[in-house]
């Protein structure tokens, strides 16, 4: 049961504005980056869908109890927005193209295990990376928005724990904490996504164009 | 098949692990803000409309009772606070009418008058036969008989009956410029030339002549491309269909267009609007003919006249001939002869030069 997001449902059915912008904040990323990967990087067919599927979202929110993810059962209302507009002209059907075919599982595991990497059959190794920032990207947005923060501000925005804790308003012990489990659910959300990820020798920096910080 | 895995590893290689996945993967994209911007607003209607639903009401029966107490005291103090305060702000402007047109209240239910300035919240009632021009805007947006239409502010208007035919000029990128509300949706407008009908109470329908508009109904969100027809009649009620840019259905929006300038500008351009304004295709039979059209500088008026008038008219003063009997094309030569044949359309206003 996803206790606090069924909470975060109840105070916007209650009108609360600050619940609407985090909500907002949160979500609309999340799920625009979900759509754009479906409808091959177009901005203009993931800004219909994702303004559909979150105005659908808004409108049965009564109906949420917690089962799922939030985030989850938004992505569900956008599978299916996305499968209204692939059905729809045949214009928009190429637009979203194999994507839509490919990725559009109701598992999250079985959707990101058809992302292929295969360092013999795609020596690319820009395109390699490309492929694994987009798996990286994908864990990160299925993770609690706290987790996927801290992460970030440890590892891309290099911060310290005291500076962390001060970004966060908690202590350094709690930022601990919350890094360690941070990079659990991280590790099992990547583990979710599928073999692609472990194919990829991703602990050499120089298979992978670019290096490492 | 696994590779050894992460959870396989001790604690500094999996910390160690995750950095170098994090780092090499980057910032996650985020959406632009105009994209943020234009989904905020249409999810946060809906999301105001949802709270507004009776059980929310009786959740928080005492705080609503209060809050509306308060609405009630604040609207007053407002009410007393504008009287003494300027007028509403300017919204759009009359660029022209035919027949009787209304325009409600602030004009006090006298006829209007072309250049007229409206202000938020004015209605516009094109009566039976009447039909108005508005520049809302960058758009101008043609209304035609028995038509009954709100002003909101220069990007929003409610069509509460009858048509509503929007042109942004040419093709300028997917910016929203003007959000149409109906009884039965919200029709975006992402493109340059579309038209919405609205019958109260029976059906909207939404085509496309040139670009996309995307219509909101019933929390779904439906792009409407050029070429396309739109009905909808009910949540389980829509239908789209093909609709060509030069059919009967247009026929209306050439009978009023707004006022073209020909005097001084090239008959290629004049070509060109002839085309938008009839959804057909410009074909010139050769690259030269086009060259010349090009070179060729018009001079007079076409003020009054149908499109198809001021066809005859201007190239009655040139060497350019039309066809137009292919559905859906202009297509222009070069006489033969080099003969000009006066029109019968105020041919004595007009005149063309070439240069060459």
């Amino acid at each position: 049961m996803h206790e606090e997001d069924r909470q975060l449902a109840q105070r916007l059915l209650l009108g609360d504005e600050a619940a609407f912008r985090a909500f907002f904040a949160d979500y609309f990323p999340r799920l625009f980056r979900f759509v754009l990967r479906r409808v091959d990087q177009d901005q203009e067919v993931a800004r219909d869908a994702v303004q559909s599927a979150l105005t659908r979202a808004v409108a049965k929110l009564h109906q949420y109890r917690g089962e799922a993810s939030l985030f989850t059962w938004c992505c569900q209302i956008a599978r299916h927005e996305l499968a209204d507009l692939h059905a729809r002209t045949a214009r928009e059907r190429a637009a979203l193209g194999s994507l839509v075919m490919r990725e559009d599982e109701p598992e999250v595991r079985a959707s990101l295990e058809s992302i292929p990497v295969d360092s013999e059959a795609e020596p690319d190794a820009v395109r390699q990376r490309e492929e694994l920032a987009a798996i990286v990207h994908a864990a990160l947005d299925y993770l609690p928005h706290r987790y996927a923060r801290v992460l970030e501000l440890k590892y891309l925005e290099d911060l310290p724990v005291e500076a962390i804790a001060e970004r966060l308003g908690v202590t350094a012990i709690a930022v601990q904490s919350l890094l360690a489990r941070a990079r659990l659910a991280f590790r099992d959300a990547c583990s979710a996504l599928g073999e692609s990820l472990e194919s990829t020798d991703w602990r050499r920096p120089d298979t992978l164009a670019g290096g490492t910080r | 098949m696994r590779s050894p895995g992460m959870h396989d590893q001790t604690g500094n290689d999996a910390e160690a692990s995750v950095a170098r996945l994090v780092r090499l993967a980057g910032v996650r994209p985020a959406p632009s803000s105009a994209i943020e911007q234009s989904v905020r607003g249409a999810v946060e209607r809906q999301w105001r409309a949802q709270t507004r639903l009776p059980r929310v009401w009786r959740a928080r029966r005492t705080w609503l009772a209060a809050a509306l107490a308060a609405l009630i005291l604040g609207l007053a103090w407002v009410a007393v606070k504008r009287a003494g305060e300027a007028p509403p702000a300017i919204v759009a402007t009359l660029v022209g009418t035919r027949g009787p047109v209304q325009v409600l209240p602030t004009s006090a239910n006298r006829l209007v008058r072309t250049g007229d300035e409206l202000v938020s919240g004015t209605r516009i009632d094109t009566r039976s036969s009447g039909a108005a021009l508005l520049a809302l805007g960058r758009v101008r947006a043609r209304l035609g008989p028995q038509t009954l239409l709100e002003l909101t502010d220069p990007q929003h208007v409610r069509l509460l009956h009858g048509q509503l035919y929007a042109d942004s000029g040419e093709r300028i990128g997917s910016d929203r410029e003007l959000i149409v509300t109906t009884e039965f949706g919200t029709i975006e407008h992402r493109g340059t030339q579309y038209q919405v009908e609205v019958q109260s109470g029976r059906f909207m329908y939404v085509c496309v002549r040139e670009g996309r508009a995307a219509v909101s109904t019933n929390g779904h969100m439906i792009s409407v491309h050029d070429g396309e027809g739109l009905r909808v009649a009910g949540p389980s009620a829509i239908t789209r269909e093909a609709v060509r840019p030069y059919e009967d259905r247009w026929r209306w929006i050439s009978e009023f267009v707004p006022e073209f300038s020909i005097d001084g500008r090239p008959l290629s351009v004049f070509l060109e609007w002839f085309a938008r304004e009839t959804g057909r295709r410009l074909m010139f039979v050769a690259p030269a003919t086009r060259a010349a059209a090009e070179r060729t500088i018009l001079s007079g008026s076409i003020s009054g006249l149908s499109p198809q008038q001021a066809l005859e008219a201007v190239l009655a003063t040139t060497s350019f001939r039309f066809d137009i009997s292919v559905p859906g094309e202009l297509r222009i030569s070069m006489r033969s002869n080099g003969t000009v044949n006066m029109g019968s359309h105020a041919a004595a206003t007009l005149a063309a030069t070439d240069p060459s």
